[in-house]
């Protein structure tokens, strides 16, 4: 009888103990969720050692090691707990984030670690040719930070941590998406599990807008931290979209003729993707065209909601999520409009922009070099089954030198599909260069540029031509755009090289080792 | 002293008297017993005389009995001193008389004792005198031995040489004479010959080896005389005439002359006589003799050997020498045939001073060591011959080898005729076709460019233009050329020499178009420089110029791009094959552990990691030839391809079998993985670029894919109503057709029972034992329907017995002894009786096999159906495009179809069945056909790439041997099932060919 009193008060104690633990553990849980990792690893290391036993704290103790980076200790953390729990779900969810941490530690394996200039991200890479990429994301991220810190009033208490994986697979292994999802709907990085995750540009055959896609990235960032993670996922992609930019323009929006035309199309059509339908991600809607269309028109929205409350409104609205209401209720509370009249006002705004269609303006994918099948061949992306023949022509003509010949071709195929085609053009305007016809090759490169803005081949065209030109200051212009996009392009180094070396800029010597490393 | 002195002196003296005695009587006996005893031997020889043995004995022991005699007298001559001291008196007077008289005084002195007138101190001088005297004498030159000794050498080395001579001269006599004397103890010189005959009525039974499966062979009346196969027991039987212990001498060849056995021989009393039997194995030539009463015959019997002659391969090849791309297969043919049998039939080859190889192309059969021919085609899949190191163009030796079943001399060995290989490198001339074809391109590209650039001259000066025009018109003309060779040369496959007879046609016609214009042009530039209005025409013409070598061009790089992916298809098909080969080995090794297979597997690997590296140079090769879409990465290499053979070879050089075997499963997938993927590449690049021969393809194959699920719809059905209507029939008349049925069955059982008692009686070849196997089931069968009251089935099989039975008993009729005719009596009444079953069971067929109207109805419903399917049939033979032999194809599928029409209409769904199968099998080999063609890389016309053997020049130039052509129209004979009638006739005929 002794015995079993003593067995229930000890029972009782552990009960007891845990139950004192609780309201601890649904702090660092709520923390960690908000984004607040530094507040919840206070608050865990105020907790002391004695609290490391309840599972609990063990869970969010390892959850905040995983979010601050230090993925083998989490998993070591995981591992050790999930023999302790008993919960099936609790089991499922520490195995799932025990994978997780496994796999960010294998593929961050070796990475090194480089701080922006002014301190406020760090970098980690595999060591070799993504180091080329820190110098410009490093200046770009450290205006966005002061840019964003502007617009939202925010500026991250420790340094932000970016990972940068050299494959698209290694950011499927990293993140809760699968390699499909990725592939399909074009991710190419991520904000999640408190930092900033995207892929190497060299992993694509032609690059992407890679700075543009850091400071979307960390723009997710900012929103995240500072509405604690309630900001539904049209109104964050949208600031996050209207914001890419902000690094290099000092507003944001800008709507490019790619966006302009989805969204003329999605008018002319009365057919948008619904902020409901873009939950839980924009990386779940089935094609890389859905996935545009919602960007263009969270972009737009926002755009909209900044020209009507500014960005005092937009800090309004994120701290009216963030204090518990829904996006419908924050909108009506601030527009003064309900949310579908706030919507039917947004298109009505876009329809009264005028937007043009481009007929022929072909959706810019993202061309994965690792998947299985690259794609069609570049004459294969003409539809035009003659003008595709004659661009394969020009090509060939082109590999053998015969740049007149070739440009004959390309001029063909480009009078079969319009001057905008922006792989003819691309085509006739570097050939062009090669015959040393700057003028020419400026005149093939801008209305393809004028439409596909975000590819790097008629920027760097441009920018090689207006150096031909001797027009420095555009060169420099389209070869650091082009740069933003494939900075894996020697060409584009050379050019930039030349141009500061004339001005004897110190960047000089950095472009000169790029164009020397990349040109081998 | 003095008298010791005398003493000892006469002592020595009287011994060698008593030797020299003793040599003088062997002198004397020793001649006169050898010539005694070679008297002795002569008359018992020549003379016969029963008295010859015991006076033989008392000569034996009357001789050395007086030798010891005289030898004892002779001793006994020379005991006194006297008579030695008369001896020196004769031979030394001087010293020998005072000797004897002093033994003489010696004597005196000893009587004197009682005389006192005798001076004992004279006495005493003489004796000190004859000793001093003595002293200078030697008893060896006083009887000297040397004259005796050489006499009796003389005389008893003439006697024995007399002897010898004897002996060499008439060895013989002198064994017959040592035989009458009974002085030799060996049993064959006691023997004498007969001169009678000692047994009568012999007869002799062979039993051959197991491995010659003869049956034992008795030989009644024989003269005795074994003519035998090695290793053959012989039985021999025989009437003794002679009283006495009977023996056999059986004497077999050595090197030496003979080895003989006496053996042991049994007998028993009949009513005829005392008979006599004994066994031995003939192994060697040799002969026997019976002996009775130690009198043995007067002539031996021969035993002659019959050797088991070595098998005869001959091998039939498309060449002596032939030069042939490695992995084409190489059609080879053989016909072999032994006297009792063939084993293993092997090819052997062998690349110059290198070591053999060896490959059974055909094992012994199992159950069938018997089989005294063999004949057959294969293909020689020659990529198997990649693996080793050969030096490129090596010549390879190859023959065939067959080796017979011979257990008991070891097995013969039969050699074909050599025959060579040449290996030529496919991938070299393939490599070398691309590259002449991409000079065709740069060509064609070159004239191109010049063409454009031409036009974009802002030159306006006539003359330049003229020459600029001339100059590309040249080039045009040397394309042209070129294109012209390239057709001639046969580069490449069909649609390749299509696509370039057209780029000729086209072009030639633009070329001489533009060469009139020129020439005009030329006649004009006599009269001053061309103008640029001039030289208009010409610059007219340019645009279709450019138009066609864009359109070369275009065409010209499809074709190698499809080539390139094609090839490395084929490399990618030559590892899929060396997998295969490979995988096979290594089983083989897991079983047996035979440390050649494991050689094999090394080379097999080998190849594989040749292969690998070959492929991975040529997709690289295509880097820039091709869209990046259709580059294969793990074909660049980009896969653990090379690494899984290391680990394989390294795990089966550890002697882990089983992990080599998992990873080969895993490097195996991987592998199908990639040609998977390889043969994706290529579809989707003909898709892209050859779309209308793609899509006529495919619709083709869609379409037969449908005829063929109508046509097996409707193969279903006339089955089920053949069934129901059988079931019908069954039904309506068991109880009518009872009677009839029991009775079949107990002929039928009679008919089994009579083959089955062919089989212990060693009446049948060998070929006529399978025959008989397989007439037996059909009886089986027959049993069987005839229980289940089928009446068209049993109709159909007591034909298909009553053929077999036919042909057995013509196989009986061949062997002249009584119980074969027996036998053939019997197949021929049992033939008679299952075709008169036969005619029982078809006329209780009720007419319209119980279809009743319902069947009837719907056998008329499919009839219109299958004239419909028929219809849709023609139709598809129409579109262009097709592989060779399509058109062909579908229309003997439509003429089954034809005929399955007539038998539903005829309502015989039995008969309609039979060629709706038919007809199925024709469109699924079309299907086979078409898949074929679309699967890429087995692409038609496309020389380079041919997989189509190499045959033997006109397939009829090889016959088969008259046994093997003889055996199979004896199969021929017999009925297949009617739905495969036409195909097995169609085998056999391709067989005997």
């Amino acid at each position: 009888m002794k015995k079993l009193l003593l067995l229930l008060i000890f029972a009782g104690a552990v009960d007891g103990n845990h139950a004192m633990a609780r309201p601890a553990s649904d702090r660092l849980d709520r923390l960690i969720e908000a984004w607040q990792i530094d507040a919840a690893a206070e608050e865990l290391s105020a907790l002391g050692k004695a609290k490391a036993s309840d599972p609990d704290i063990a869970m969010a103790s390892a959850a905040i090691k995983f979010q601050q980076g230090q993925y083998e200790e989490a998993a070591a953390e995981y591992r050790e707990l999930l023999p302790k729990l008993k919960s099936p779900r609790a089991s499922a969810e520490v195995k799932e984030m025990l994978s997780l941490a496994q796999a960010t530690a294998e593929v961050t394996h070796g990475f090194v670690s480089t701080p922006s200039p002014k301190g406020h991200f760090i970098f980690h890479y595999a060591p070799g040719k993504d180091a080329l990429l820190i110098p410009y994301a490093g200046e770009a991220l450290d205006k966005a930070y002061d840019a964003l810190n502007r617009d939202f009033d925010d500026r991250p208490s420790s340094p932000v941590r970016v990972e940068i994986y050299g494959d698209i697979s290694d950011l499927a292994k990293v993140s809760t998406l699968t390699l499909q999802e990725i592939e399909t709907s074009g991710t190419i990085a991520l904000c999640k599990f408190n930092r900033l995750m995207i892929v190497s540009p060299r992993a694509l055959l032609a690059g992407y807008p890679w700075i543009d896609t850091l400071n979307h990235e960390y723009t997710h960032f900012v929103v995240s931290r500072i509405s604690f993670n309630t900001v539904p996922i049209w109104l964050h992609e949208g600031l996050a979209k209207y914001e890419e930019r902000r690094w290099r323009n000092a507003e944001g929006g800008a709507m490019p003729p790619s966006a302009e035309n989805l969204l003329a199309g999605a008018l002319a059509k009365k057919h948008f993707i619904t902020f409901a339908e873009m939950y839980p991600s924009m990386a779940k809607l089935p094609s890389q065209e859905d996935a545009a269309l919602a960007f263009a028109e969270v972009e737009s929205a926002i755009e909209y909601l900044h020209e009507k409350i500014g960005w005092e409104g937009v800090r309004a609205i994120i701290a009216d999520l963030k204090s518990g209401m829904r996006d419908a209720q924050a909108i009506e509370k601030e527009t003064k409009r309900s949310f579908e009249d706030f919507q039917h006002d947004w298109r009505t705004w876009l329809a009264g922009r005028n937007l043009k269609t481009h007929p022929g303006l072909i959706p810019t994918e993202l061309k994965f070099k690792h998947a299985e099948k690259q794609g069609e061949e570049d004459a294969g992306q003409i539809k035009e089954e003659k003008a595709r023949k004659l661009a394969r022509l020009g090509g060939m003509l082109r590999a053998r030198h015969r740049l007149r010949a070739a440009a004959s071709e390309y001029e063909k195929a480009q009078a079969l599909v319009g001057v905008g085609h922006p792989l003819v053009a691309s085509k006739l305007a570097r050939t062009y260069l090669e015959l040393d016809d700057a003028a020419r090759a400026i005149e093939a490169a801008i209305p393809a540029l004028a439409l596909y803005p975000e590819l790097s081949g008629p920027n760097a065209t441009l920018g090689e031509a207006y150096l031909k030109n001797g027009d420095l200051k555009k060169a420099v212009e389209y070869l650091l755009a082009a740069n933003a996009i494939n900075p894996f392009d020697p060409a584009v180094h050379c050019g930039l090289e030349k141009i500061f070396r004339q001005g004897g800029e110190a960047r000089a010597e950095q472009e000169g080792l790029a164009c020397r490393e990349l040109g081998n | 002293m003095a008298p010791n002195t005398i003493h000892s002196f006469l002592g020595s003296l009287q011994a060698r008297l008593r030797r020299k005695g003793a040599l003088e009587t062997l002198g004397l006996f020793a001649p006169w017993a050898i010539l005694g005893t070679l008297a002795l031997i002569v008359f018992a020889a020549l003379v016969p005389w029963a008295l010859w043995r015991p006076l033989a004995l008392v000569i034996i022991v009357a001789v050395p009995l007086g030798l010891v005699m005289f030898s004892l007298w002779q001793r006994g001559r020379w005991n006194s001193h006297e008579l030695g001291a008369l001896f020196l008196r004769a031979s030394a007077p001087g010293v020998g008389g005072d000797l004897l008289s002093s033994l003489e005084l010696d004597q005196a002195i000893e009587g004197a004792k009682a005389d006192p007138a005798l001076s004992t101190e004279l006495v005493a001088v003489l004796r000190t005198r004859v000793s001093s005297g003595v002293l200078s004498l030697q008893p060896q030159q006083l009887v000297p031995f040397d004259r005796a000794v050489k006499r009796v050498c003389a005389r008893t080395a003439t006697t024995a040489l007399l002897f010898l001579a004897v002996t060499i001269a008439w060895p013989n006599g002198i064994k017959r004479g040592f035989a009458a004397l009974r002085l030799s103890t060996r049993w064959q010189d006691r023997l004498r010959v007969s001169s009678e005959p000692l047994v009568g009525d012999l007869r002799l039974t062979l039993t051959y080896p197991p491995y010659t499966r003869l049956p034992p062979r008795l030989f009644p009346d024989s003269s005795g005389h074994v003519v035998a196969l090695p290793g053959t027991k012989v039985r021999f039987e025989g009437r003794a005439l002679v009283s006495g212990p009977a023996k056999l001498i059986f004497e077999e060849e050595s090197a030496t002359g003979f080895d003989t056995q006496l053996l042991d021989v049994g007998e028993e009393t009949t009513s005829a006589g005392r008979m006599l039997h004994v066994e031995f194995t003939a192994k060697k030539r040799g002969r026997y003799r019976v002996v009775l009463d130690e009198l043995e015959e007067p002539e031996p019997h021969a035993i002659d050997i019959e050797p088991d002659r070595a098998p005869r391969i001959d091998l039939f090849a498309p060449a002596e020498m032939l030069a042939v791309n490695g992995g084409r297969p190489v059609e080879l043919a053989f016909s072999a045939d032994d006297d009792y049998g063939l084993s293993d039939i092997e090819l052997v080859t062998r690349s110059g001073e290198g070591p053999e190889t060896r490959k059974i192309i055909q094992r012994r059969a199992e159950n069938d060591s018997s089989a005294r021919n063999a004949s057959g085609k294969f293909e020689w899949d020659t990529s198997e011959l990649l693996g080793r190191s050969l030096e490129p163009n090596a010549r390879i030796a190859y023959h065939l080898e067959v080796k017979d079943n011979d257990v008991v001399s070891g097995p013969n060995v039969g050699v074909s005729r050599t025959f060579y290989l040449v290996l030529d490198s496919l991938h070299k001339r393939q490599e070398e076709a691309i590259g002449a074809h991409q000079m065709l391109i740069e060509q064609a590209l070159k004239i191109l460019a010049d063409r454009l650039e031409t036009a974009r001259s802002t030159d306006d000066k006539g003359e330049r233009i003229f020459m600029d025009y001339s100059q590309i018109h040249d080039q045009e003309e040397g394309f042209l050329a070129a294109v012209a060779q390239a057709q001639t040369n046969h580069a490449g496959g069909k649609i390749l020499q299509t696509t370039l007879g057209e780029i000729h046609g086209r072009l030639s016609k633009l070329i001489r178009e533009e060469q009139t214009a020129i020439a005009a042009l030329t006649a004009e530039r006599h009269k001053g420089p061309l103008r640029a209005s001039a030289v208009r025409g010409v610059e007219g013409m340019n645009p279709k110029h450019v138009a066609e070598m864009e359109r070369d061009v275009l065409a010209l790089d499809d074709l190698i791009g499809r080539e390139q992916l094609e090839e490395m298809l084929q490399v990618g098909d030559e590892m899929a094959r060396a997998r295969d080969r490979l995988k096979h080995l290594v089983e083989q090794y897991k079983r047996t552990h035979d440390p050649a297979i494991k050689q094999q597997i090394a080379r097999e690997l080998r190849e594989m990691a040749q292969k690998l590296a070959e492929l991975k140079s040529k997709a690289s090769r295509t880097i820039g030839e091709i869209p990046d879409q259709f580059l294969n990465r793990d074909a660049m290499g980009k896969n653990n391809l090379d690494s899984s053979l290391k680990s394989i070879e390294d795990l089966l050089e550890k002697g882990d079998v089983d992990k080599a075997m998992a990873e080969l499963d895993r490097m195996s997938s991987q592998l199908d993985k990639m040609l998977a993927s390889m043969e994706n590449d290529l579809r989707g690049y003909r898709q892209e670029r050859f779309s209308s021969e793609e899509k006529a393809l495919a619709d083709a194959e869609s379409k037969l894919r449908d005829l063929t699920h109508d046509e097996e719809q409707l193969r279903g059905e006339t089955e089920s109503v053949r069934q129901t209507s059988r079931e019908a029939t069954q039904k309506q008349l068991r109880d009518q057709i009872a009677p009839a049925i029991k009775k079949a069955r107990t002929e039928v059982a009679k008919m089994k029972k009579d083959i089955e008692e062919l089989q212990p009686q060693g009446l049948l070849s060998p070929f006529s034992q399978e025959e008989a196997a397989q007439t037996k089931r059909k009886l089986e069968d027959l049993d069987r329907m005839l229980g289940e009251s089928d009446l068209e089935e049993s109709a159909a099989l007591a034909s298909e017995a009553a053929d077999g039975m036919k042909s057995l008993g013509a196989d009986l009729k061949r062997d002249s002894r009584a119980p074969s005719r027996r036998a053939h009596d019997k197949m021929e009444s049992d033939e008679n009786t299952a075709r008169k079953l036969q005619r029982e069971m078809a006329e209780m067929v009720p007419k319209g096999g119980g279809l009743g109207e319902a069947g009837a109805q719907k056998l008329s419903e499919l009839e219109k159906r299958q004239q419909a399917t028929r219809k849709r049939a023609q139709d598809l033979s129409k579109p262009e495009g097709m592989p060779p032999g399509f058109g062909d194809g579908i229309k003997e599928a439509g003429r089954h179809m034809e005929r399955a029409e007539e038998h539903l209409r005829g309502h015989s769904a039995r008969d309609a069945s039979g060629e709706e199968s038919q007809a199925l099998d024709k469109l699924s080999q079309l299907k086979d056909q078409l898949q074929h063609e679309r699967r890429p890389r087995e692409q038609q016309g496309s020389a380079g790439l041919d997989k189509e053997p190499v045959k033997i020049p006109g397939a009829d130039a090889f016959r088969a041997p008259k046994e093997f052509r003889q055996d199979l129209l004896e199969a021929m004979k017999r009925q297949a099932p009617r739905e495969y009638k036409e195909q097995v006739k169609r085998y056999y005929e391709e067989l005997v060919k």
